[in-house]
This record gives structure tokens, sequence and C-alpha cells, in this order.
């Protein structure tokens, strides 16, 4: 009874190589799968492949000509057709403990690029998901994996390892914005120039419910471009200050060597506006605002990229704080689910010797019940509870004992002694 | 439901403090899970006790607890925030809401204790006690929406803050949006004026009514308590006045103004309050009553201040059912 990882990661590969081996597609999955199912028919699989990590985590039940490492490098390289020297010094391979801990942090975040990130509880839930579609999940992988949820549940309750956000976009939409605003699908947003920060923070602000986008650029062309890619439209760079003054939230990232939008040109376009409240990202480094644009009245909130940065370093820091305390925490489930697994091990031979030794004590009633054909149904139950008692109190010291070995291991000495000594051989 | 008639109010009390002590907790570790189970905990366990408190109270007096006395109506109006303030939590349980609306539960409880707990086993009239209903339960909307306006003001406020980035130790507090605290607080401005317009109103016809029928037993226009919410309710007519008028007007100079408000209630309603509780003042309010069945408390009224009998003044808020009372003797 085993459990293998093969792990190809962002640790110790480059994205040239996880992308040769990674199953990017569900069509390469299912023939994994299928592939895996004809070589080793009694192991079980799960694969997780995402941008970050391509992962094999393989268990085994039985307990000689079980599955190895070498079996899933060589199913790796050809299935990929990547010969194995290319790719084996930069993957990472474990078994047993070492693998049920690496699944349990994979599983927290604790291993990903981005620390707490949720992406990961998702993509293992769906690697786990279609794994029991294909049908090469098992009692062992199963378990594995549903300890694996729980752990990362009871990690995300229990320390806030995935509190705060850590980019500058989805800091600016989810810190601030969210701060301002309690809903966004009808507030307009303008957009000054067409800049990469400005497609990142409208994705953020989109998936928020944004339905109005209005772009201005100098440069026409981009500017439609820009506003085709999230259904906005692009206006005239001369209606900036018009817009300035129609806007919820200003996005403004043009490489303009100098100041855009001074205090005087935005106090302007405010009193021509309700003095609603406006939320403006300046991404633009130099900055598009004047500072002090902030200071025009009480419903401007003007946030620049040191400030969103500021913000994102101190969530960074939060959550590296939290590292240890999750790890206390995935360290004692990798204790007690390895304890159950080395207990579920042990099930086979007490069921066995539990049976053998009851297989006696009846065959050995059944004879004393010929020879005393005279007692009462009342003495017969009176024998039986004795004779089970007795069964009881002599099965108790070697069940106690294989117990206390199964905490540190499969207790395979034990089990191999109580096979020998009572000559019985497993299935 | 013996065990109604043991729970005592700082049993409640407590039940609260201890809730707010476990959210100020969670605003430095909100990853305590027992904390945040802690606060679930003892705020339901405080506004269960709280309404048990009510509800006992309210039959033994044979009265509704808005009419019972000046204790039970600050209890009710407690009560009103406990309510709100558990429906927030359980929906909306990462917000901080609790370190707002739990000091201002409390204060309400804490004043409690000190005004008077008389109160008036007369059932006599059921029309004037509808009347007297009526009244005291307008007036607890109306004060409870500027409670409410000047709460979500306060969190407008330190969020506003928050958001200039003026204050760096106000980044851990979770707290809504401008806009939603804007809506609140205008709602609660706009929902208190005309709840305070009907309170007073029915104040005003109750102790018309008093002095037609009864000219010794007569309530006085002048009892402070009167003065106090009329004043309160002018505020609020301004400021509501100023909301309506005011097209530019940010949601920062409405919570400022709302803050100003509830200042204002607590100075001009709560302290009337506490000082009538001390013999203090001689207001209608907080003045026990003197019932036929109840001589102790008639005893303590004759002690208590320095006032003529003859002149008892009816409270607008709590105290209407005493009308029937006297009409009655």
């Amino acid at each position: 009874m085993n459990v293998l990882v093969v792990s190809c990661n962002h640790h110790k590969a480059g994205v040239q190589l996880r992308e040769r081996l990674a199953f990017s597609n569900s069509e390469l999955l299912n023939n994994a799968y299928s592939q895996w199912r004809e070589i080793h028919p009694g192991s079980e699989l799960v694969v997780l492949s995402t941008c970050n990590r391509v992962e094999i985590y393989a268990a085994d039940e039985r307990e000689d000509d079980g599955i190895s490492f070498d079996d899933i490098t060589r199913f790796i390289s050809q299935f990929h057709n990547v010969p194995a020297d290319e790719f084996m010094h930069s993957v990472l391979a474990q078994s047993g403990t070492a693998a049920v801990e690496h699944l349990f942090e994979v599983t927290c975040s604790i291993d990903s690029m981005v620390l707490g990130e949720p992406q990961i509880v998702n993509q293992v839930k769906e690697a786990y998901r279609v794994a029991q579609e294909n049908e090469a999940c098992g009692p062992l992988t199963n378990v594995l994996f549903q300890h694996a949820l729980k752990v990362s549940a009871q990690v995300r309750t229990e320390t806030g390892l995935a509190d705060g956000r850590v980019s500058i976009a989805s800091v600016a939409v989810g810190d601030f914005g969210k701060s301002i605003f309690s809903r966004f699908d009808n507030k307009t947003v303008l957009v000054i120039g067409a800049g990469e920060m400005a497609e990142e923070t409208l994705t953020y602000l989109q998936s928020e419910g944004v339905k109005r986008i209005v772009v201005a650029n100098r440069n026409r062309e981009r500017a439609e471009r820009l506003a085709a890619q999230f259904k906005g439209d692009a206006v005239d760079f001369a209606t900036l200050d018009e817009w300035l003054a129609k806007a919820d939230v200003i996005v403004s990232t043009t490489g303009a060597s100098q100041t855009l939008i001074t205090k005087e040109r935005f106090a302007a376009a405010r009193a021509r506006s309700q003095r609603h409240p406006v939320f403006i990202l300046d991404l633009a480094a130099p900055r598009d605002f004047d500072p002090t644009a902030g200071t025009v009245d009480d419903n401007v909130f003007l946030y620049d990229l040191d400030a969103l940065e500021e913000t994102c370093r101190r969530n960074r820091a939060a959550r590296e704080a939290e590292v240890e305390k999750a790890r206390v925490i995935i360290t004692g489930q990798t204790r007690i689910f390895m304890q159950e697994i080395y207990h579920r091990a042990t099930g086979p031979v007490i069921h066995r010797l539990r049976k053998h030794w009851t297989d006696i004590s009846r065959s050995e009633l059944d004879r004393l019940y010929r020879k005393l054909p005279a007692l009462e149904s009342a003495q017969r139950q009176a024998i039986e509870a004795t004779i089970q008692r007795i069964v009881n109190k002599l099965l108790h010291p070697p069940l106690e004992a294989l117990k206390d070995e199964a905490k540190e291991g499969t207790p395979e000495g034990l089990l191999h002694a109580i096979r020998r000594l009572f000559f019985f051989r497993l299935e | 439901m013996e065990f109604l008639a043991q729970v005592h109010i700082y049993c409640f009390l407590l039940s609260y403090l201890v809730s707010l002590a476990c959210e100020i907790l969670l605003v430095f570790r909100r990853q305590i899970a027992s904390a945040r189970m802690a606060v679930a905990f003892f705020s339901l366990a405080g506004f269960v006790a709280h309404t048990a408190f009510l509800i006992t109270r309210s039959q033994k007096a044979g009265l509704p607890p808005l009419l019972t006395s000046q204790q039970d109506w600050l209890l009710v109006l407690a009560w009103l925030g406990s309510l709100l303030y558990v429906i927030l939590m359980l929906t909306h349980r990462k917000m901080a809401h609790g370190l707002f609306m739990l000091p201002a539960i409390l204060l309400l409880v804490i004043v409690a204790v000190f005004v008077s707990s008389e109160g008036s086993g007369n059932l006599a009239a059921v029309a004037m006690r509808r009347w007297g209903m009526f009244h005291a339960a307008s007036l607890v909307l109306g004060i409870g929406a500027v409670v409410g306006a000047s709460i979500s003001g306060l969190m407008y406020l330190l969020n506003h803050q928050q958001l200039r980035g003026r204050s760096k130790w106000l980044q851990k507090l979770p707290l809504p949006s401008l806009e939603n605290l804007t809506a609140w607080n205008r709602w609660m401005v706009v929902f208190s004026v005309p709840c305070l317009t009907i309170g007073l109103l029915t104040g005003f016809l109750l102790i018309s009514w008093s002095r037609g029928s009864m000219a010794s037993e007569s309530i006085s226009w002048w009892d402070p308590t009167i003065i106090t919410t009329v004043f309160v309710w002018l505020a609020m007519v301004l400021f509501l006045g100023r909301l309506l008028k005011g097209a530019h007007q940010t949601g920062k100079s409405v919570a400022q103004l709302s803050l100003l408000s509830g200042g204002f209630l607590i100075v001009a309603v709560l302290g009337p309050m506490l000082l009538a509780g001390s013999g203090n003042l001689n207001t209608f309010h907080g003045r026990p009553r003197s019932t036929s069945s109840d001589n102790s408390s008639e005893k303590k009224e004759d002690t208590s201040a320095d006032r003529p009998q003859s002149s008892a003044e009816v409270s607008p808020m709590s105290s209407t059912e005493e009308i029937p009372q006297e009409v009655g003797r």
C-alpha cells in the first residue's frame, strides 16, 4: 500500500519543460488515463495539470509488484514522447508521508507561485473529478483527495493564508473599488490610454459586472481595439474632460511623459458633475493625474501604483506570516491521514484472525452441543457468551499491538508474524 | 416558563459585552474561528435573554413593553438594535457591524439600568393605550433611525478615512462600501423625520386630552423631555431639509451631520432620562408611576423631588398610559 507523486512544477522546471509535459486538454487527459489503465490495471491515478505544475499521483494497495517511480516516469516519457533524461533532473519524486504532505501543501496553496491563491483548490477538485470520471481513482486516492480538500478548507478557515489580494488590478478593484461602490453594473468606466494594465483592470471590473466602458486614447485605432475587446465604446480624446465629469471609475494608463490631468483641469470637470463619488486608478508611470487632484472634493478617491503596490506588499507579508500556521495544520493532518492508511493495511489481517478464532470456537461449540444435547437454550447462550468473551480477550493483545505499531507505519513485521503464527495467507 | 422570569438585565448586558470583546479581537485576528463563533453565540444568547426579559416584564405589567416603564422603552430600542445586529451578523459575517452597533446597544442597556423601572399595573382605557402605544412606537422607531443614521455615518467617516489612506490602523476594519453606507444613512434620516413627527403629534394630542379631561393631573407643555424631543425633531427636520435641498452634498457631509444628530440625541434624550432617574430633573419621564396598587412608588415619588404632585407631567415617550390611570382615579 503506497502513494507516490512525480511533480514537475514551477520550483524546479521552466515553463518550456512544463509545457512539454502538460496534459493541456481533456482529450489528452482522457487518453492518458486510458493508457495508464491498460498498462497498470490494478493501480490508481490522478493527474493534476495546471500552468504551474504537472503532477502525477499514483497509488497501489498491492504489497508486492506495486507501482514505482520508474513506472510513472516511463509512462510520462512514453505518453509525451519526451526522453526521461530530459526531465528527470527537474522533477520531484516523493512517496508515502512526503507525497501526502506534498498534495496537502499544493491544495492549501502553500506551494503555489502566488501564495494563498484560491484557484488551485478548484484545479485539484477538477483533477480528482476527471480521474473519477475515467475510473482511475480507487480507495486510496479517494480518501487522499477528499482529505486534501478538507485540509484546504481547514487552512483557509483557521489561517489568513488566503486573506487579502496580491495583484495590482485585483487590489485596485477588490480592495478599493468595492469599498467605494457596492455594485458596478450601473457605473461608467473611463479608460484613458490602452496599456496592458488597463486590460487586466478591465477584466476584473467586468467580472464585477461593469457594463459601460469608454476608452479615450490619442491613438484612435488602439482605443477601438481595446473597446471592442471589452464591448465598450471608443471616444474622441478631445472629449476627455466631458467624460472625466461623467465617469464613476477612471483607469488611466497612458505613456505620457508629463501630467495629463492637472488639479485645475480635473476641478473644472468636477464642477460640471454632480460631484458623485469617482474612483481613479492612475496606473501610469509617470503618473497621469496630478496627486493633488485627489483633494478636489471629498468624493474623489485617487490611487496611483505606489498606493496599490503598498497594499499588495502588505497583503503578501500578511499571507507569508500565516504559512507556519498552515504548515502545523498540514503536518498534523498528514499524520492523522497516514495513521488511518496504516491502520487500513492491518484490516485484512485483523479480519482474518478474528474469523479464524471465531470459526474454531464455533466448531468446538458444535462438538460440545452434540455431546450434551440436553442443554437448554439459556444454557447454550451463556456458554456462547463465555466463549465469545474468551476469544475477545485473547484477540485484544495482538490487535492493540497492531494498532500501536500502525501509528508509525504499516506494521509489516507484526503482520508477517501473525500470518506465520496462525498459518494463514492473505488472498 | 419559570426560567424566563430568572433572566436579569445583566444577563444580556454581559452577553453583549463579551460579544463586543470578541468583535474587537476579530479586528486584529480575523482568522480566529472560535472568536467568530463566540460572537455569534453571545450575540444570539444576549438577544434571546433580552427578548425573554422584555416578555416577562410585559407579562408582569400586563402592558406592551413600550408602555410599561421608561427602562423598558429603552430596552425595546436596544432590542431593535440587537435584532438588526443579529440579522447583519448572520448575513454579512465578514463586516465589523458589531463594533459600531454593540456599543450603541450597550449604551442603551446601561442607561436603562439607571432609569426608572417602575411599571403600572393599571389596564384601564384600552383606547388610550392604543394611542399611547402608537406614540411610543413612532418615537422608538424615529429615535432608532437617528441612532442608525449616526452609526452608518460613523462607519462612513471611518471608511472614508481608510480609503483616503490617512489612517493605517483602519486598514484592518472590514466596513461596508461607501455607496451602501450613504444609502443607509440617507434612508435612516428620511425615515426618522416622519416617525418623530407622528410621535410628537400623538404626544401633543395625548397631552391636550389629559389637560382637557383632568386639569389637576394634566401634563406640562414645558416638561423637559417634551422640550428636548422637540429639539431632536427640529434638528432632524432641518437635516432632512438640507439633505433634500443640497444637490451637491457629499456623503461625507451627510455622515458628519448624522453623527452630530446622534450626539445631540444622546444629550437631548438620554441625558434628561438619566437626570430624571437620579431624581435631579422634574420630568414625567422617569418618574415612578403612582398607582393604587403600588404604594411604594408613590412614596418614592413623594421623596424623590420637590415637585407638586398636582402637576404631574406626562411624557410623550413612554408614559402615556399614565393618562388613563389618572383619568380613572
